[in-house]
């Protein structure tokens, strides 16, 4: 990993797809366009992405997980024993194909490495990271029609997410992010769940982070320093930072990744109104171990205010970086 | 005689519906296409009743994200905050933030979506009764973030005028009304709250002639809690069968001399049931002396795909060819 700057900036992974994309994806559903001409797309597609998080001035950019439809459903597609038998919603109008875990899972071939080792060779800074989506989630989203239980379930998909991260770091992958948002969903199962994610980044040689987003934090807040991991990013500015407390309140001491742009809003924060939210960050946590980077991925905005959001995420963080800079602190 | 089969709540808005629900809301299309998209969506659903023989049916809730979005319609004194899980699972709502006292909206598009579905009903020669779906207060209460009232007492028994009068409303257009109270079994729940319910309830219910079928889902985790529901004034208990399938045994005893509606279709899992297991619990209730049985979904079809949604209501179909009351 290459040095980064005091308050590194970030993205969750998704970015949208830019409209001719999304058309790519059609024409290949309709039989109109090659395998070969749709990784084409998605490669072009990559290069977009990254050319706008570098504009915006983002320290570590993903590939915005642009091969992805939806970040269990991708998983699910790839590993034996998930069948799928339609779209379900999740809010609003937002829908995935939920998949049906129909017989024992089993791990086919690598599923994250091609489109890590391009992202790589296109991207402005070492400083990548590459998005996979943890075992209990992907348990959790999906409907369990083989399995006696969720937990023997969920740790067979430890094995194969760890197998996977294996890969990466082979690959050359510094910076994995397990996306693990539904860890929070059962309190029954959350002491079980971390041990799963635990196992899933067993032996892993990389700078680890976990993503969790919304739901009730108070669940999962007792056991995150228990997560073997370097970092937790959580959604913030959504809540209005009040889960700030719950995180002071057990102690939680690993770095934090900050969410301060609201991902389900088409307003765009101002840099000014970044910079007061990262403060409040700043008043709970040293500004060593704090990051910057919105609630949650940013697929479900359009391109021009996603990019909005970020320019002024980054923005924001400049100007708290000057503050601090006039405090003595070194921001380089 | 056939058992009684009921659709619960909403029913799985197809993704094309979904499409043109974003193409209204962002000024593509007018309310005319948008209007006959839900037509022809509540139309199919109807249709699908037909089929299967339902005794009661939603309009399967296509105009509204979600039970609690319903209440945006009629309710002033909430605003809709931030994307919340609905209990534990995949699927989000938007929060009421309260910020005002709760007060009647004046022109809800809720009457007017059940006025239409009824149209439809009568148009198609439905027989199931429709049902109108409604939040219960203390769900309402649960699920909200308040920043107005300093008792919740007072707030859930606003809420329950206000729904009182969207009820008497909807009167003409519905044969029963559907009421979705899961938080009953929810943790921390003051137990001032669950001893006030029955009051509140006479509120909301005051002057409503249609048949009031009140419905939980989910884990029971206080078997408790089941004095309480089973104390509120209505006509139908419905019970989440197969969240609770291992404490039957504690929960039938409260079936006895009651009407109650089972939910024994599992709507957070694609595996098909099995009709012997139907069957079975639907015979063990009536020998625990049930006064009247419904059998349907156990929770809101949102959470399967539609594919598989239509595949377990019509499983149902096929306990008329069984004599299931011998």
């Amino acid at each position: 990993m290459n040095k980064l700057p005091l308050l590194p900036t970030s993205v969750i992974g998704s970015y949208p797809r830019p409209k001719w994309l999304k058309e790519a994806i059609r024409l290949h559903k309709a039989g109109k366009l090659s395998d070969e001409e749709l990784q084409e797309a998605f490669n072009d597609a990559v290069v977009i992405v990254l050319h706008d998080h570098f504009k915006a001035g983002v320290d570590v950019p993903t590939d915005g997980e642009v091969r992805r439809d939806e970040m269990v459903e991708f998983f699910a597609e790839r590993i034996k024993g998930f069948r799928f038998y339609g779209p379900v919603r999740v809010w609003g109008t937002a829908y995935y194909r939920k998949p049906s875990v129909v017989s024992k899972i089993e791990y086919g071939k690598p599923m994250l490495v091609d489109e890590f080792n391009f992202a790589k060779s296109v991207s402005y800074t070492e400083n990548l990271k590459v998005t996979i989506t943890g075992p209990y989630t992907i348990a959790e989203w999906s409907y369990n029609e083989y399995y006696k239980n969720k937990r023997d379930l969920v740790f067979d998909l430890a094995k194969i997410i760890n197998q996977e991260i294996r890969n990466l770091t082979e690959a050359g992958a510094k910076i994995i992010q397990i996306d693990e948002p539904a860890l929070h969903t059962r309190k029954e199962d959350v002491k079980w769940g971390i041990d799963a994610v635990n196992e899933a980044i067993k032996g892993i040689n990389a700078k680890l982070i976990m993503h969790i987003c919304y739901g009730d934090y108070t669940i999962v807040a007792p056991y995150l320093n228990e997560i073997k991991v370097d970092q937790i990013n959580f959604a913030l500015k959504i809540y209005d930072y009040k889960p700030l407390e719950l995180l002071k309140k057990y102690g939680y001491d690993k770095e934090i990744g900050a969410g301060v742009i609201d991902v389900h809003s088409k307003r765009v924060e101002t840099p000014e109104e970044v910079a007061k939210d990262i403060n409040k960050v700043l008043s709970y946590f040293p500004v060593e171990k704090v990051w910057i980077n919105p609630d949650c991925g940013l697929k479900l905005l359009s391109r021009k205010i996603a990019y909005q959001k970020l320019l002024s995420m980054v923005e924001g963080t400049k100007i708290v970086r000057e503050e601090l800079k006039k405090k003595g602190y070194s921001v380089e | 005689m056939l058992v009684k089969k009921a659709l619960l709540g909403s029913f799985p808005k197809n993704p094309k519906l979904g499409k043109v629900i974003s193409w209204y809301n962002t000024g593509k299309i007018n309310k005319d296409k948008l209007e006959k998209y839900l037509k022809d969506n509540i139309e199919k659903l109807f249709k699908l009743a037909i089929d299967i023989g339902l005794e009661y049916t939603t309009n399967g809730l296509f105009r509204w994200d979600d039970i609690v979005d319903i209440t945006f319609s009629y309710i002033k004194g909430a605003e809709k905050g931030a994307l919340q899980r609905f209990f534990d699972n995949n699927f989000y709502y938007r929060q009421p933030v309260i910020n005002n006292k709760i007060q009647k909206k004046e022109n809800s598009e809720y009457v007017y979506d059940l006025e239409v579905s009824r149209k439809i009903k009568d148009e198609i020669r439905l027989k199931s009764k429709l049902k109108a779906v409604a939040i219960g207060p203390l769900t309402y209460y649960s699920l909200s973030e308040n920043s107005y009232y300093k008792n919740p007492i007072d707030l859930m028994q606003d809420y329950a005028y206000v729904t009182n009068s969207i009820l008497e409303e909807v009167s003409n257009y519905v044969e029963a009304i559907e009421i979705h109270e899961p938080s009953i079994f929810s943790k921390n729940i003051e137990r001032v709250l669950l001893e006030k319910l029955p009051e509140i309830y006479k509120i909301m219910l005051s002057n409503i002639k249609l048949e009031k079928h009140l419905v939980t889902y989910f884990e029971i985790k206080n078997m408790k809690r089941l004095d309480y529901l089973f104390s509120l004034p209505v006509d139908y208990f419905g019970i989440d069968i197969i969240e609770n399938i291992k404490r039957l045994a504690k929960i039938y005893p409260y079936f006895t001399n009651r009407k109650v509606y089972l939910g024994i279709l599992n709507a957070r899992n694609t595996k098909m049931e099995r009709l012997s297991t139907i069957i079975r619990v639907f015979k063990s209730v009536k020998g625990r002396g049930a006064s009247d049985i419904i059998i349907g979904n156990n929770t809101l079809l949102d959470f399967i795909p539609e594919i598989i949604a239509v595949k377990k209501l019509k499983l149902l179909k096929k306990l008329d060819k069984v004599n299931i009351n011998e």
